[in-house]
């Protein structure tokens, strides 16, 4: 068996016959790699590797040998018996691989999609599996967002106990006060019932009593009479008389004695001024803890929309798919981790991890901006989109937390209800719907993907915030801050905010021209700031203009449509006016979005903040009541947006839209007051004051937390709340200012809760408690001023909201003071009534002065309107205290603010700066890539902002585009040319960035210090990284000019410095051409190894230069041309195997002429190409044969000055000249003039034709018509003798070069013959050979060599 | 053995193989960082002068091996007319008469009758065969002396 075995093996390759060739022999082989590694080319031979027989190759070639069929059945046959399954290759013909263009035995590679060979195919594997390592790592930074998540979950959860625990203790008050009213009322009746009784009782005793005494009287005078008048007694007349009318009077007394019992039937009757049924109804529907589905339905179009939206540069089709894909791809991978044990589930890991890491990536990377802009904006977004989207955990957790706010809201009287859900509806599904809207559209704007990435989420979140602020002054109810109101506070807020609207809308105009002259004006520092504001300004605008475009008399319809959904509770009008929102919303975003696109670039900065703002609003939309930290900054940032809008508009306002605005606040004040008709009001106090308590509480817990910072803004902020608000509702403001304070308003509004209790018993007119309610603003109003060290007057607190939202304005500005000093200054001007310097000293003097005229004025108008709805008042005030919590809050927030927004806005850079620098730890390397994309544009010009992004696409690793842009920005590098070419030099260095970038800058630099020292100083700083982003950044700004100059012209002249430096350590090499002693030639540069990719050979045969000093190489068993830099870069490569046109069969000689095309002789194919210097095929010439213009192994080629072509035409022992045959000489013989297998051939300048005699062992050197000049050399070891002679070269002194093959060494010879010199020896080092080839001599002296079996090629 | 990846396969079984059946006084292992490159330790032939003598050569496949044959050299000094002071062989097999069908082992073979039957008419050593011709006597002595010598026979 093991003999039949060996029978079937192939004695070449040692493995199982693979289609065995039968020879003449009877010796059979594989045939393709085995038969074919054994042809004589030469020849034409085949020698029997067993019997040595030498057999003629089919003119086809070695397949041509008959097919050994009976090995092939007895290796079936073998396959049969022992059940080896046949090897896979065995019908496999050989294939070039698909990378490394080897042949080999190819399978398909699931990589590239090529059919590669095993070693290509390993070496893809083991890219992927790097790759896989570097998606992971990925993974497991990304993994930090996870536990980011988690923590903000457990935060979450925490605050959803607080909630559920607040609710509780909500419910347990509600309850408790029910309870005790309760209480109280049956025992005021009881006692009165009591009192009644017992008085009527003792009324009753008495009459008793009186009827008694009576009763006996008459009795006692009947008697009398009995005894006395019926006995004879003397009596006399008169007496009798006197008797007899007494005792008529007592029968008329008895007779008329009517006993009146009905007066004391009068029965006690309980009055309901109520029907007790339907206030037990009221009760039961008192409050109600729900999940609203209508809110969870909402929030999943938000979340599969925002989802989408993460998606959406993708494709935005089927966004919602792929983000509810996104759920089981996580969660795959997450378990698929756990089974990455197993290889092929391992494999399925990899899918679905990248996958999965994909998608979290991008979600990470979109949280990474978030991340940056605020850490709350982060997590509301977080929570909106990825948890929902991504994980079922935090699904539930958001959806409680979503209708919490609902519970809470439901947890108030049931008549605010319906309203209530209409503010939600206007809230979520609108605002989704605009945010979609906006995501459209900016889809459809944006370019690039990362742009668009970013953009996308800063437009969402404009769009979110956006949307919270055009909703804001276009509807009023879905202003932010109403969600987390009672529907009185949305009212009274609308009123407020119908005041911003209209003047918004009047102002549209004029904010529209004013933007761009913002961000004209703005200069690199302040660009921010100011852009922010126009930023700011712009959206407005474009809320406004959508506004103005819908009209106010639309709103007014909103309005009026609203008013009568909130009339008729709980009616399809109730949601029609929602509805009617919708549509009319809608246009909004998107120009909004178009308009914010537009001034994209500028705002983007104060994007960041703003979206800090806008996800404040985002969220509040979402999680409408959430309570703790989270929603209260949104508030905040809601109230510091409404803020901003009051400071635009105080930029043009003027006294008519005061008066609009006065006009809409009697609209809705009467408004208010219809709806209090309707609604009871002792409800609308109750919820009122526990909203005033809870919300006081809630916010004083979390401005506990925020309020550690400065007390003078928060100060400032109270007596800014206290002033806005103060007037209208000065007990709400004192609970603004503290919770202590919102202690005293929930008292306070108890009392009118109590006051308005009696109002149900007593039914006393509404009047009455209005006397109270202002005393008790009076009373508060007394310390809050003070307290606010306000010169505002007592006008002033009475006044309208106006002032308010002047003093408003004011501490806006002085918020953004930092930012806005230069625009604040733009601003001034503009501003009709404030003058520039009191807007600074925001109370005292503009408040007093212009405001308070302003206010006064309001104030007899507002007056009436305020004071004639004495019940509007009470809640209005509970209202504005919980508005003025908020503020409050936004006061403590905007410490937070000063902190982060503050360094925000009045450093703008630096800020950056900071973001920039703290990204690199945090996130990918991506992104801060991305940044610095994004940023630069916003903040300078856009050819610097071009050039950075160029910079930091063209170095992906931080270091480059440090030390480049230290370099590039670093005005003192740039100062001279030749620090500027150092510069330049490293701009060259890493845009190389393969080899060259190894050097060190000093070799480089090695001319001049001065340049060596910066670029060690640039590459220091390039160490740490953030320090040298920051300085990149910074300078970046203000230098961008002096970059770009200094980038673009020292470049090209570096580049040439830098290929002389390179070439400079052989200088030596080049006075050598004087050719004197100093022949000993230096190895300058090697480069090549065995191989079929670039750079590498198989032996390189022929070898020549180009008129550009560029290097091409005949790789011969490689089938291909490459062409290399002086320096020895492989720069391009053409050719394959073949016999068609550019296709060559082992080439063997290149050469190049005068214009630079290729002259190739293409051996096996007994022809000659030229090929134009791009390599381009341009025809071939010559044919098989000894014919005159035909070839037998063509070798070497070469031109003269005229561009004749010489072909050695090897096998034929000649030599001719040029493709249409001009002359041909030389014949078969070892006389001069005859030749014996000549190689190669060269030609000098002063046309001489050198050809290598190889079989000759000499050299000979004819004239153009081949006439024999000289001949030398001859076979030996010595000076000028030979073993076959290959290569021949020829300088442009006539100095010739000889490739001495068997003797591995180059001898040089003067242009007569003499002998001069030689260096080389056997050996695979540096300037050994192993069998020499072609030689080739550049301009500038230095000998390239192509060292055929050491597969490279040397330079000299 | 280190990386056989990249290795043509004939290399690799013909390794395998000689590990496995080891020809009767030679053994050839592959160096460690070099799969090409075989450390060799061929037993003279006995009733040769080199009986008892443990002769090393090195073996390198170069690159075209099959197609080329292994460079094969004495690093134990010997006496004998084909292999040169620097330990080269000259044998045909090792040169012109190189076949692929050939194998490490066959070479190794070769060269072990080499050992056997010196042949003094296809020198290399000039010197030493000449005494091979003059002097055979003298010259296996010399080589007994040799292989005593260098080779640790005795």
């Amino acid at each position: 068996m093991e003999q039949f075995d060996q029978l079937l093996t192939c004695a070449i390759c040692l493995d199982r016959y693979r289609n065995p060739k039968l020879l003449p022999c009877q010796h059979s082989f594989c045939a393709d790699p085995c038969l074919d590694g054994l042809v004589d080319y030469v020849r034409r031979q085949i020698k029997c590797p067993e019997c040595r027989a030498e057999h003629h190759i089919p003119y086809q070639g070695v397949q041509h040998f008959p097919t050994n069929v009976t090995l092939q059945r007895f290796l079936e046959l073998h396959g049969d018996i022992t059940g080896e399954l046949p090897d896979p290759t065995a019908n496999m013909p050989l294939e070039r691989c698909g990378v490394c263009s080897e042949k080999s035995y190819c399978s398909l590679c699931n990589h590239c999609d090529k059919k590669v060979c095993n070693e290509c195919k390993e070496a893809h594997l083991d890219v992927l599996k790097r790759e896989i390592q570097r998606i992971n790592n990925q993974i497991k930074r990304g993994v930090s967002r996870l536990q980011d998540a988690m923590t903000s979950i457990e935060k979450q959860a925490g605050s959803l106990q607080s909630n559920c625990t607040n609710i509780i203790e909500e419910i347990d008050d509600i309850s408790k006060r029910l309870q005790r009213a309760i209480q109280d009322k049956t025992d005021t009746l009881r006692r009165e019932v009591e009192k009644y009784l017992s008085s009527e009782q003792q009324n009753l005793a008495l009459l008793k009593e009186n009827l008694d005494t009576e009763l006996s009287n008459i009795n006692s005078n009947s008697e009398l009479a009995d005894k006395h008048f019926t006995e004879a007694s003397e009596w006399d007349d008169v007496e009798l008389l006197d008797a007899k009318l007494n005792y008529l009077k007592t029968v008329e007394f008895i007779r008329n004695f009517d006993c009146e019992a009905h007066d004391y039937n009068r029965r006690l009757k309980l009055v309901m001024h109520q029907d007790p049924g339907s206030l037990v109804a009221g009760i039961s529907n008192l409050a109600e803890v729900v999940f609203p589905t209508t809110t969870i339905t909402s929030l999943n179009n938000s979340s599969s929309g925002s989802g989408g939206g993460g998606g959406g540069f993708t494709s935005s089709g089927g966004l919602s798919s792929a983000s509810s894909a996104n759920v089981p791809g996580l969660l795959r991978s997450k378990s698929d981790h756990r089974l990455a044990a197993q290889f092929k589930e391992q494999e399925e890991m990899l899918a679905k991890q990248l996958f999965g890491s994909d998608a979290s990536k991008r979600r990470y990377g979109v949280a990474d901006n978030d991340h940056d802009s605020s850490r709350s904006g982060v997590r509301s977004r977080y929570r909106s989109r990825f948890t929902r989207a991504a994980l079922g955990v935090n699904d539930d957790d958001s959806d409680s937390e979503m209708n919490n706010p609902k519970s809470r809201c439901q947890s108030r009287p049931a008549s605010p209800q319906p309203p209530r859900e209409r503010v939600l509806d206007t809230e979520d599904t609108p605002s989704y719907q605009r945010r979609a809207a906006s995501r459209q559209v900016s889809e459809e704007d944006e370019i690039t993907k990362q742009k668009r990435m970013n953009r996308q989420w800063q437009e969402q979140q404009n769009s979110g915030g956006a949307v919270g602020n055009t909703a804001s002054t276009a509807v009023p109810s879905s202003t932010p801050s109403t969600p987390t109101t009672p529907t009185t506070a949305s009212t009274a807020l609308s009123y407020h905010r119908d005041t911003v609207d209209s003047s918004s809308n009047s102002n549209a105009a004029a904010m529209t021209s004013a933007s761009p002259a913002h961000s004209r004006q703005s200069s690199s520092a302040t660009t921010a700031s100011t852009d922010g504001n126009s930023a700011v300004s712009s959206r407005k605008t474009s809320s406004s203009t959508d506004a103005s475009s819908t009209t106010a008399s639309v709103s007014r319809a909103q309005r009026n449509s609203r008013k009568g959904g909130r009339k008729k509770k709980r009616r399809p009008l109730d949601t029609g006016g929602g509805q009617v929102e919708c549509p009319v919303a809608r246009p909004e975003p998107q120009a909004a979005a178009r308009l914010t696109d537009s001034l994209f670039q500028l705002d983007r900065i104060l994007d960041v903040d703003s979206d800090s703002g806008g996800t404040g609003p985002g969220t509040a939309a979402t999680a409408h009541r959430r309570r703790g930290a989270g929603p209260v900054p949104a508030q905040a940032l809601l109230v510091v947006l409404l803020d901003r809008f009051v400071v635009l508009r105080r930029r043009v306002s003027c006294p008519q839209h005061r008066q609009e605005s006065k006009y809409r606040a009697a609209f809705s004040t009467e408004e208010l007051r219809g709806r209090f008709g309707r609604t009871t009001s002792s409800d609308n106090n109750n919820g009122a004051a526990a909203e005033a308590t809870t919300v006081s509480s809630a916010i004083g817990s979390s401005s506990n937390n925020n309020n550690s910072t400065s007390s003078g803004f928060r100060s400032r902020f109270l007596g800014q709340a206290s002033t806005t608000h103060g007037p209208v509702a000065a007990a709400a403001s004192g609970a603004g200012q503290q919770t202590r304070r919102s202690r005293e308003s929930a008292s306070s509004s108890e009392e009118s809760d109590s006051d308005s209790d009696e109002d149900q018993f007593e039914r006393p007119p509404p009047s009455t408690s209005t006397p109270r309610q202002r005393a008790i603003d009076r009373t508060d109003i007394g310390p809050l001023l003070a307290r606010s060290a306000n010169a505002r007057s007592t006008a002033t607190t009475s006044s309208s909201t106006e002032p308010g939202s002047y003093s408003r304005s004011k501490t806006a500005s002085n918020l953004y003071s930092g930012t806005m000093s230069s625009s604040n200054n733009d601003y001034h001007p503009t501003s009709t009534s404030t003058s520039s310097t009191t807007s600074s000293s925001r109370y005292d003097s503009t408040d007093s002065t212009t405001s308070s005229s302003l206010a006064s004025k309001y104030y007899n108008r507002s007056r009436p309107n305020l004071y004639d709805s004495p019940d509007t008042y009470t809640p209005r005030a509970s209202v504005y205290s919980r508005f003025l919590n908020r503020s409050k809050s936004s006061a403590a927030i905007n410490d937070d603010m000063d902190h982060q927004q503050g360094g925000d806005q009045e450093p703008q850079p630096p800020q950056q700066q900071q973001l920039l620098s703290d990204r690199p730890h945090g996130g990918s390397r991506d992104a801060p890539t991305m940044r610095q994309d994004y940023y630069p544009p916003s903040s300078s010009s856009s050819s610097s902002a071009h050039l950075l992004v160029s910079l930091s696409h063209c170095c992906s690793l931080s270091s480059f585009p440090l030390v480049f842009s230290k370099h590039a920005f670093n005005p003192g590098s740039a100062r001279n040319t030749s620090s500027s070419s150092g510069l330049g030099d490293t701009h060259t260095n890493r845009t190389d960035g393969g080899e060259k970038n190894r050097e060190p800058p000093k070799r480089v630099s090695d001319a001049n210090s001065d340049d060596d020292d910066d670029d060690d100083s640039g590459v220091v700083t390039s160490q740490n990284d953030d320090r040298a982003t920051m300085l990149y950044r910074s300078d970046g700004v203000g230098e961008s000019t002096t970059v770009t100059s200094s980038m673009t012209t020292p470049s090209t002249s570096v580049t040439s410095t830098a290929a002389t430096s390179l070439s400079t350590p052989g200088v030596d090499g080049e006075t050598e051409t004087s050719h004197l002693s100093s022949w000993a030639r230096y190895l300058k540069n090697k480069y090549g190894n065995r191989g079929s990719g670039p750079g590498h050979f198989t032996w390189p045969r022929g070898v020549a230069v180009t008129p550009d000093n560029h290097i091409v190489v005949a790789d011969s068993s490689n089938h291909r041309v490459q062409t290399f830099s002086e320096s020895g870069h492989f720069l391009s490569e053409f050719g394959a195997y073949g016999n068609g046109e550019a296709e060559f069969d082992c080439l063997a000689g290149v050469a190049v002429n005068r214009i630079g095309q290729l002259i190739i002789s293409d051996r096996y194919n007994h022809r000659v190409q030229v090929f134009d210097p791009c390599g381009r095929f341009l025809r071939s010439f010559g044919a098989q044969g000894s014919a005159d213009g035909r070839f037998n192994y063509p070798w070497g080629v070469t031109t003269d000055a005229l561009g004749f072509i010489y072909v050695c035409d090897k096998e034929n022992h000649r030599i001719q000249s040029d493709g249409t045959f001009v002359g041909k000489f030389g014949s078969l013989g070892k006389n001069p003039g005859q030749l014996d297998s000549p190689h190669y051939i060269a030609v000098s300048s002063t046309n001489r034709v050198i050809v290598s005699d190889s079989n000759n062992h000499r050299i000979q050197v004819f004239d153009v018509n081949g006439k024999v000049l000289n001949t030398f050399g001859s076979e030996g070891s010595d000076e000028a003798q030979f073993k076959f002679p290959r290569g021949v070269a020829v300088d442009d002194q006539g100095y010739i070069f000889v490739g001495d093959s068997g003797n591995n060494r180059i001898q040089i010879f003067t242009p007569d013959g003499v002998f001069l010199h030689e260096f080389g020896a056997w050996g695979s080092g540096s300037g050994e050979f192993k069998a020499l080839e072609g030689l080739a001599v550049t301009t500038s002296g230095n000998v390239i060599v192509c060292d055929r079996e050491n597969h490279r090629v040397q330079v000299f | 053995m280190t990386d056989t990846a990249g290795l043509p396969r004939r290399i690799v079984k013909e390794t395998q193989r000689l590990m496995a059946e080891p020809v009767p006084g030679i053994s050839a292992i592959a160096d460690e960082s070099n799969a090409r490159y075989f450390h060799v330790v061929v037993a003279g032939p006995d009733g040769s002068p080199f009986e008892g003598g443990v002769f090393k050569l090195e073996l390198f496949l170069p690159e075209e091996y099959p197609m080329s044959a292994p460079k094969v050299r004495f690093l134990t000094k010997i006496f004998h007319p084909n292999v040169d002071k620097l330990g080269r062989i000259c044998l045909d097999i090792l040169k012109d008469k190189w076949s692929p069908a050939l194998q490490i082992r066959t070479v190794l073979l070769s060269i072990q009758a080499l050992l056997s039957a010196p042949n003094p008419d296809d020198p290399l050593q000039n010197d030493v065969a000449e005494l091979w011709k003059v002097n055979e006597a003298e010259a296996l002595r010399n080589a007994r002396e040799w292989t005593r010598l260098y080779a640790g026979g005795n």
